[in-house]
């Protein structure tokens, strides 16, 4: 009988099996720790299949911290750029799997080093998808483009925005902050600044998304690390869609 | 913005119940970005709204893109989203990271309740037409599906290296929210035969994927 529940593991961890089914096979789990590590191991696998680049809504976030209970709740959290901070830290945390694809990735690491003093930005990490997905934003004949200046108009920072609402930032052409400090991008929704993500202090290209809206502007304003749900701060760099 | 205070070192209000005496201060400046999953959810259990912001920063692209595979671009979607982090929030002790990764934890919340929503029979109708486009694309869906950088070249050629039997049979389970005797059906299968495929093709990924699995915890 085991042998029985042991083939249905797999389904069970995909929750592909019936009520009844999953009612005994849960009660099988309770004294089998063999059983139950192979269904964790069933499901660390199956959310690796489950990677996606799609960023979640904006407004989901305010819905969540609504329904959490808080008032000034933490500030909208971006979503995607987290995707450099994970290969980073993955790469940090196991050299082991990565030497076989270290030459795809010394291209980007090459290219991240040498770009910070020499190359063009779009040119920088070529095979990061944030990269990639910003530089065909780009050229994309249906995006919206805006360049935001800095208040004394000696800086620059290019963003783009798809007709869905996602939209693409060259965020490594902002000056850094110091660490207390994070920068925070705003856009403007009928004369209303939404808060669509809190970039850090040496923001990357970064991706956001407008959950379906189109802004009439975007503006950066250097807050305190972590966020604000609203802002007193100057915005620092500021541009209309065109 | 509101932080919750935490600070174990805090006699003074860690010997109070957190969830009963929300403390607020803005004094708090430790790096949430650089904390790992494990010290994230330790704060969230100390009620730090910004640290399930952080989770939400770094996971939600995942939890969300699943949601919508199954359940399409609705609200429902959006719904399974809310529900994923608001139970996050609410039963922090269901996550042992010892048992596994967060991402893999909250995913696996996700999948599941995006299943029973799935199953009932509001879905069933929308389920049934996307089925006809799956089946004549299953197998490249799945390949498709995986998308971060720094796996995706070897969940890519992990999930090559399955048979087309067990791609397919993991595919519509997985991302069809199918139980493996409608697999069967719809592959003209035996129900043995699903099960088993389902169960070999995780297990062969799982060793080709052992690396990676490493890495994400």
């Amino acid at each position: 009988m085991d042998r029985e529940w042991d083939e249905l593991l797999g389904a069970y961890a995909l929750d592909a099996v019936d009520d009844d089914e999953r009612a005994q096979i849960e009660s099988y789990l309770i004294d089998n720790p063999r059983a139950r590590d192979e269904v964790r191991q069933h499901r660390e696998v199956a959310s690796l299949l489950a990677f996606t680049g799609a960023p979640a809504p904006v407004h989901l976030w305010g819905q969540i911290a609504g329904a959490i209970g808080g008032e000034g709740i933490a500030a909208p959290p971006l979503v995607v750029s987290s995707l450099s901070t994970a290969r980073q830290r993955h790469r940090a945390s196991n050299s082991r799997w990565i030497l076989p694809v270290a030459a795809a990735m010394l291209f980007g690491v090459i290219g991240l080093v040498a770009g910070r003093q020499l190359a063009p930005r779009t040119q920088i990490a070529a095979g990061d998808p944030l990269v990639r997905a910003l530089n065909d934003a780009m050229v994309n004949p249906q995006s919206h483009h805006v360049e935001l200046m800095g208040k004394d108009g000696s800086a620059r920072v290019q963003a783009v925005l798809l007709n869905d609402g996602v939209g693409y930032m060259a965020g490594r052409s902002l000056p850094d902050l110091p660490p207390s400090k994070s920068w925070q991008l705003w856009g403007m929704f009928d004369g209303k600044m939404v808060s669509l993500g809190v970039l850090g202090n040496r923001p990357q290209t970064v991706a956001f998304a407008c959950g379906g809206m189109m802004p009439s502007s975007l503006l950066l304003t250097a807050e305190n690390a972590g966020g604000a749900s609203t802002t007193v701060e100057p915005a620092m760099f500021t541009g209309e869609m065109i | 913005m509101s932080r919750w205070l935490h600070d174990l070192s805090d006699s003074e209000h860690t010997s109070r119940d957190p969830r009963s005496h929300r403390l607020r201060t803005t004094d708090v400046r430790d790096d949430l970005a650089t904390m790992s999953d494990a010290a994230l959810m330790l704060a969230v259990a100390r009620y730090r709204d910004d640290a399930l912001a952080e989770i939400y920063r770094r996971h939600a692209g995942a939890v969300f893109g699943l949601s919508r595979r199954l359940l399409g671009a609705g609200t429902a979607a959006e719904d399974v989203v809310q529900e994923v982090f608001v139970r996050l929030w609410n039963q922090p002790d269901r996550f042992d990271s010892e048992r596994g990764s967060l991402r893999s934890f909250l995913l696996s919340n996700t999948h599941s309740r995006a299943v029973d929503m799935l199953r009932s029979d509001g879905a069933r109708r929308n389920r049934e037409e996307r089925d006809a486009r799956r089946t004549v694309e299953a197998g490249y869906d799945l390949e498709h599906e995986v998308w971060d950088m720094a796996m995706a070249a070897q969940v890519r050629s992990a999930v090559g290296r399955l048979t087309d039997g067990e791609r397919d049979a993991i595919e519509l389970a997985y991302f069809g929210g199918h139980s493996y005797r409608q697999v069967a059906t719809l592959l003209g299968e035996a129900e043995g035969t699903v099960k088993s495929r389902i169960r070999t093709g995780l297990k062969r990924l799982r060793l080709d994927l052992n690396d990676v699995l490493v890495g994400e915890r």
